[in-house]
């Protein structure tokens, strides 16, 4: 039998195959890259470009209508860089409201109410269904139709919509500000007193008679004291130092209306407008979905069973319904935040100086388009890597506790 | 028995059902209900209020007759019309044999096709007469036929003859397609005979649709001409047939016990999945020309075709492996024990089972990427989204953005709709997810 097992042909041994095939996927895949790579060279030089990454310092040239401080003067690694902040600020924004407007329409789908719930899938079915692309430009077009400056649509004297964007007041640090930061301070340091305070009462003070096993350890007194206690004492100080200050510490300031437009308050440029409503209601159709699919994932048995030992409807939802939920819903809510960034993208269609219409502009104008690409790509990446890892540690903190789901 | 004839009769409980016993149930079961049912007719009273008044009183709808065609074949050239009209004919005569011999979901689809295309064919001739001005070729009816029509009255001889005229005539080519979707079904009746002949037309019409719509010799409609519904629902095809069994390679490719073959699956889709699709098309479409071999240049549809399938075969993959790591353990090692090599183990044991519980998810992906070939807008390629750019530009009709816009979302959305309640139909008919 020992002889037979070594007569195995090589070309039938397992071992053999596998190392075989390795190699041979590894060799193919090398004459691919050699392949395209000799093609890219000649196709490069066909069209006269070299391949360096100079080009970024030298001068842009283009302007930018909106973003961090920049100036056409400044280099093209500027420009991209400005582009990627404004991805990153639509993003951010686009999934707050996103988030916000998701959470509403998918409880409101569970309503018992059957209005409300036809109503709530009405929504999630059309603005699922159809392409965000339609969605952004019919909003960029519905943006350019609005009144001009001087006959603007004015929503409760502080939101005025017109054909140069959305008006929103700002709130900003007034005079009063500083004074009041010098209270924020002393409550914080407050708020370490009293939590460390609180702690070493309750571990030295108290309980000295319990086992060591069963006793609970002092960073644990500090996360149950941080709530119970520093936090409150945070927030008096924080109020009553808000009263206490003669000035007051913000300022709002509305829009008003001007020569040449609206002056003050912040202004959402149309672009900016439509790409954010577009995000913000595409992608919250679909956390709609993922927030009424995870709330209908709890086994109807824990509400029953929560009913059953007498918790009130308010208390089914907060103390066992929601804690169940929330670790079915990060995940899939997560990927909805990503393709949000992604989709950000589509603004090149419109005209919103994010980084991938950034960089379009750079290709145009330097020809690199392999190196802008490479760049773009990775950009992507590391917003996506950074937003991953971020829920991911969210997911983790919040299924750490026996959860087996 | 003493004690059945003791016990009382029970009523059995009030299960009266009627319109205010559903009322009381759903809209007003408790007081704060009651208030929020308040609020919601109000809002869709004025909602409603508003867009009825849009629609039928501001909108300007003439825009749609009149650009029907860009709409559905884009920049088509209107004399090779009738070689898609053949596509479809094939397409009908299929459809209609898979309707008569499988009957079930095939059949439905089919009638609801099929009412589609008789209500296009039986448009109230009123709306014609409406729009007179306006270019109709798309319904083959030539200018001074319509402006003829203003002048007969409904009910008079002349009237009748001319929807004869129109439908007979004019529509043939629709009217053709309908005859046949109803012949064939009823040939195909039955005769299971047929099936394996209708599986293999529906692989060939794949190409016979490619070779009809490029045409040939003095017939030849280049692919730049190709536009509207028409490529729309091509890319969405190619790329949703052609990214399936990539993704299936790629998502067994991750799970692969060979390190190799392992991280360059990982690689690529978590390269491709972190990327948006934009950028994918942009390599497609500036930067493959580069890696080309001399003079060879890929044609601009079929690169967009290529970065569509790229993209989608990972999400696929994704999707796959999920349904893969559904599969237990187990079934693998029996296969292997009863001696199925490792392509017979997956393609008859493994595949089977992971694709039925995933098929949600792959319809799922199928329709993200029918909404995402709009995408191709910014190539920019004439797809039905790049058809309203054409519209739109012209100065005649500015200002209806609205209108061209909430059509061609009306037609996505058609599509959308229909491929998701498809897959209920699926998996009710699988039984996914009862177990």
């Amino acid at each position: 039998m020992a002889e037979n097992s070594t007569n195995i042909p090589f070309y039938r041994d397992i071992r053999f195959l596998k190392v075989f095939f390795q190699i041979l996927f590894v060799i193919g895949i090398i004459l691919l890259a050699g392949f395209l790579y000799s093609n890219m060279l000649n196709g490069l030089s066909r069209q006269g470009i070299k391949l360096d990454w100079a080009f970024l310092k030298s001068e842009a040239g283009f302007g930018i209508s909106e973003g961090i401080d920049y100036d056409p003067s400044d280099s093209y690694l500027k420009a991209f860089w400005v582009g990627v902040v404004n991805t990153i600020r639509v993003s951010i924004v686009g999934i707050c409201c996103a988030t916000i407007i998701g959470f509403f329409f998918g409880i409101a789908r569970l309503s018992s109410n059957w209005l409300i719930q036809k109503i709530a899938a009405i929504y999630v079915e059309c603005f699922r269904n159809i392409p965000l692309l339609l969605q952004i430009l019919f909003w960029a077009a519905l943006i350019r139709s609005l009144p001009k400056a001087e006959n603007s649509i004015v929503i409760s004297d502080s939101i005025i919509l017109n054909v140069q964007g959305i008006y929103l007041p700002s709130f900003e640090p007034g005079t009063g500000f500083t004074t009041w930061s010098w209270y924020l301070l002393g409550g914080v340091i407050l708020a370490i007193i009293v939590v460390l305070g609180f702690a070493a009462f309750r571990h030295f003070g108290r309980d000295h008679e319990l086992q060591q096993i069963d006793r609970p350890s002092f960073i644990s007194h500090i996360i149950f004291g941080a709530k119970w206690t520093a936090a409150p004492t945070f927030l008096i100080v924080a109020i009553a130092g808000w009263f206490l200050t003669s000035e007051p510490p913000f300022v709002t300031t509305s829009p008003v209306l001007q020569r040449f437009g609206y002056v003050g308050g912040m202004n959402l440029s149309p672009e900016f407008s439509a790409l954010l409503i577009g995000l913000a209601v595409y992608t919250s159709a679909f956390i709609a979905e993922v927030v009424r699919s995870g709330i209908q994932a709890v086994v109807k048995g824990q509400r029953e069973a929560a009913r059953a030992v007498g918790l009130k409807e308010s208390q089914v939802l907060r103390l066992v319904v929601i804690p169940q939920a929330i670790p079915i819903i990060v995940p899939p809510l997560t990927s909805q935040f990503l393709n949000l960034t992604k989709n950000s993208s589509l603004a090149v269609a419109i005209g919103y100086p994010e980084l991938f219409q950034v960089g379009e502009t750079m290709m145009n104008q330097t020809g690199q388009s392999i190196p802008i690409i490479g760049m773009i790509m990775v950009s992507y990446l590391i917003m996506s890597l950074t937003t991953s890892v971020f829920m991911n540690w969210y997911n983790h903190r919040i299924t750490r506790f026996g959860q087996s789901r | 028995m003493d004690n059945l004839a003791v016990t009382q009769e029970v009523k059995p409980p009030n299960t009266k059902k009627g319109p205010v016993k559903w009322l009381k149930d759903n809209l007003l079961n408790t007081w704060y209900n009651a208030v929020l049912t308040c609020f919601a007719l109000v809002f869709l009273f004025l909602v409603f209020q508003g867009v009825f008044t849009w629609v039928f009183t501001q909108a300007k709808w003439q825009v749609i007759p009149a650009y029907l065609q860009v709409f559905l074949t884009g920049p088509y050239p209107k004399e090779q019309i009738w070689q898609i009209w053949i596509v479809l004919c094939t397409l009908s005569v299929l459809l209609g044999l898979s309707a008569g011999i499988w009957h079930g979901l095939v059949f439905k689809l089919s009638i609801a096709i099929a009412s589609i295309g008789l209500i296009s064919l039986l448009i109230p001739l009123e709306i014609v007469n409406s729009i007179a001005s306006i270019d109709l070729t798309f319904l083959f009816v030539p200018l001074e036929f319509v402006n003829k029509k203003i002048e007969t009255e409904p009910g008079t001889l002349e009237f009748n003859l001319n929807i004869i005229h129109l439908i007979f005539f004019k529509r043939r080519w629709l009217l053709g397609s309908l005859v046949l979707l109803v012949v064939t079904f009823f040939l195909g009746r039955n005769k299971h005979v047929l099936k394996q002949w209708v599986i293999g037309g529906w692989i060939l019409s794949f190409p016979w649709t490619m070779i009809m719509l490029h045409g040939f010799g003095e017939n030849t409609v280049s692919t730049t001409n190709w536009g509207g519904l028409l490529l729309t629902l091509i890319l969405a095809t190619v790329g949703i047939v052609a990214c399936f069994p990539l993704g299936v390679l790629l998502a067994l490719g991750r799970r692969s016990q060979l390190p190799a073959i392992k991280w360059v699956s990982t690689i690529y889709i978590e390269t491709v999945r972190g990327v948006p699709l934009i950028t994918i098309l942009f390599i497609g479409n500036i930067i493959l020309p580069i890696f080309m071999p001399g003079d060879f240049q890929l044609d601009k549809v079929i690169r967009a075709m290529i970065g569509l399938t790229l993209f989608s075969a990972a999400y696929m993959a994704e999707n796959v492996r999920g349904g893969l790591q559904a599969v237990p353990q187990g079934q693998v090692e029996a296969a292997q024990a009863v001696g199925l090599t490792y392509p017979k183990t997956m393609l008859f044991i493994v595949l089977p089972q992971a694709l039925r519980s995933v098929i949600p998810a792959i319809v799922g992906q199928f329709i993200a990427l029918f909404k995402d070939t709009s995408l191709v807008y910014i190539i920019p390629l004439f797809d039905l989204l790049g058809a309203t750019k054409s519209v739109l530009g012209n100065p005649k009709w500015q200002g209806l953005q609205a209108e061209v816009y909430l059509f061609v979302a009306v037609i996505y959305f058609a599509f959308t709709y229909a491929m998701s309640s498809v897959s209920q139909k699926i998996e009710a008919d699988l039984g996914v997810g009862k177990h």
